[in-house]
This record gives structure tokens, C-alpha cells and sequence, in this order.
């Protein structure tokens, strides 16, 4: 019966997370790991209490590859959040909020505007101070 | 070769003298006859090495230099020189040697606990972190440091940025609430659009 209870438990537990993550950062997982580009994940702590504040994910990459599949995510996700997209001759720069209860999440990619490369997939996660 | 020890007498007392066996007396026997100029050739081999074991014994007071000499009669003797043994320098040389050691262990030691201290601190702040660089993890928080503040401080500002459009937003939305004409403040929507 105990066995039960705990199983039941680690389902619900990896449901949850595979909610929490949506398809842009299944996407930025997915490009992190090839050898032609750079990903940095940052935990940012309060040092007194050690509990995570913000979580920043970097994903640069250099050619244009991944461009289309990611512009994508982009334009899905951007139906759950505010959606802001700022174009100069140089760089664009597409930015989804969403916002719940307990964290705040902040989506940006950057690219260059003429020629779709060197873009920069950014993924912030702030946690609220009541959690 | 010396009269008072025939060669075969020198032969069994070096039998013995390499089986542990001689006594005090009987060694100074020996050093004594190696140490004369008319050892035979047959005894020659052993010459330098009583010779030693002579200077060994004659240099048991440390306190000061021991040299052996050829005495009058042939003999060896054991001449007590006043020059002090070189134990002062060489006692200045440890003191130097010890201070050098426990400047090494103090600056290693420091060394090392800063580094324990500065990974721990950057654990408490930044542990989980990881960078894949082309293809390879790393999770050396020392040498992430300067791209997690990269990172932290692109972060701020796309931060920055968006609180900033979003006062942005919110004051056009206040100039348009005030706009009561529904044509203006549709021209002025565009506008600001644009």
C-alpha cells in the first residue's frame, strides 16, 4: 500500500514539473547540449538561507539552425504572456512575461535583425519572497 | 713495517676487527699501524679505511675541530684543535630553515583556507549553477564566476528594460484614457504605435 502512495506521489511530482516547463525551455535544453553553442544556467542564492531567488539560463547560439524552432516557441508561448517585441536595424528583441503565484518568468530572445543570427536565448526565473 | 705487530697479527686482528670482535684497545692497535708510512703492500688495501675509522674516533668531542696527525714515534695522534665546530652557522642555518618552513605552511595554509572559504561562499550564493560549452559541462564555480556575473548582470538588464517599457506602456495608456474624443484618442494610439 505504502509502495502505492509513493509511486502515486512521484507521478504527480514529475507531471507537475513537466507542466512547469514549457516549450521554450524544452527547446533551450534541447540546444544546450550541441557543441556549436553556449549555455549557462545560473542559480542566484540568498547566502544566508541558501534558498534559490532567480534563475537565469543564457543559450547562445552561433549559427542560424535553431532559429526557426525557436522563434516558434517564441510565438506559441507568446500567447500565455505579455508578449513585447522591439525591431532596430541591428537587433530584435522578443520578450514574454508570465507571471503565477510563486515565481515570475521572463522569456527573451535576441537575434540579429538582417541576417537571423548570433542570437541569445535568455530565461529568467525569479521566485516570489512568500515561497 | 712496524716491530711491534707482525703482518700475520694485523691479518687475524682485521678478521676480527670485521667480525665486531676486537676490543677498544685492539682497534686503537689497528688505527695506530695503518697510520704509519711503512704499511705492507699486502696491508695497503685497508689503509684509507682505518685511516677513516682513526678520524672517526679522534673527532668524538664535538665540541670542537679533531685532527689526527702523525706523532713523533709514528703514531697516530688525536690533536684537539680550539676551533669551534661550525655548530653556531649551522644552528642560525635551522633557525633560518625553520622560520623559511613555517612561513611556507602559514602561506599555504592561508592559501588554502581561503580558497575553502571563497568556494564555500560562492556555493551559498550560486550553488547549482553549470555552463555546457560546446558540448563540455562545467560546474567549477571559480571558473564560472566572472560568466555568472555575466549572466546575473544581462538578467539585470533585460529586467531594467522591460520595467522600463512597462512604465512606458502605462503612462501612454494614461494619456489615452484622457482623451475623451474616441477618434483623437484613436489617432494618438497610432501614433504613439508607430
Amino acid at each position: 500500500m505504502r509502495r502505492w502512495v509513493i509511486l502515486t506521489l512521484v507521478f504527480f511530482g514529475m507531471v507537475i514539473n513537466g507542466n512547469a516547463q514549457n516549450k521554450i525551455d524544452e527547446i533551450v535544453e534541447d540546444f544546450s547540449a550541441p557543441g556549436t553553442s553556449t549555455f549557462s544556467s545560473v542559480v542566484e542564492r540568498n547566502p544566508k538561507t541558501r534558498k534559490v531567488v532567480k534563475v537565469v539560463k543564457v543559450l547562445q547560439l552561433a549559427n542560424i539552425s535553431g532559429f526557426p524552432a525557436i522563434k516558434d516557441a517564441f510565438d506559441e508561448e507568446g500567447k500565455n504572456g505579455n508578449l513585447l517585441t522591439q525591431t532596430d536595424r541591428e537587433t530584435t528583441t522578443v520578450t514574454i512575461t508570465q507571471e503565477n503565484k510563486s515565481e515570475i518568468r521572463i522569456y527573451s530572445f535576441s537575434y540579429e535583425t538582417r541576417t537571423k543570427r548570433n542570437g541569445v536565448v535568455t530565461i529568467i526565473i525569479k521566485y516570489k519572497k512568500n515561497n | 713495517m712496524d716491530s711491534r705487530y707482525s703482518e700475520s697479527e694485523i691479518k687475524k686482528l682485521i678478521e676480527r676487527f670485521m667480525e665486531g670482535d676486537t676490543s677498544l684497545e685492539e682497534e686503537h692497535r689497528l688505527y695506530d699501524f695503518f697510520t704509519r708510512e711503512d704499511v705492507p703492500d699486502s696491508l695497503v688495501e685497508y689503509k684509507d679505511m682505518f685511516a677513516d675509522f682513526a678520524a672517526i674516533e679522534c673527532g668524538n668531542d664535538v665540541s670542537t675541530v679533531a685532527e689526527t696527525s702523525v706523532h713523533e714515534d709514528g703514531g697516530l695522534q688525536c690533536v684537539q684543535t680550539n676551533r669551534p665546530l661550525h655548530r653556531i652557522s649551522m644552528g642560525s642555518f635551522r633557525k633560518w630553515a625553520v622560520a623559511a618552513a613555517a612561513s611556507i605552511v602559514v602561506v599555504l595554509g592561508t592559501s588554502l583556507l581561503y580558497d575553502h572559504y571563497e568556494e564555500e561562499r560562492l556555493e551559498r550564493m550560486y550553488g547549482g549553477s553549470y555552463m555546457v560549452v560546446n558540448g563540455t559541462r562545467i560546474d567549477n564555480l571559480r571558473e564560472m564566476q566572472p560568466e555568472i556575473e555575466n549572466v546575473l548582470a544581462h538578467a539585470d538588464e533585460i529586467e531594467n528594460r522591460l520595467m522600463a517599457s512597462e512604465r512606458i506602456r502605462m503612462a501612454e495608456q494614461t494619456v489615452l484614457n484622457g482623451i475623451a474624443d474616441e477618434a483623437e484618442r484613436e489617432r494618438i494610439r497610432r501614433i504613439l504605435d508607430e
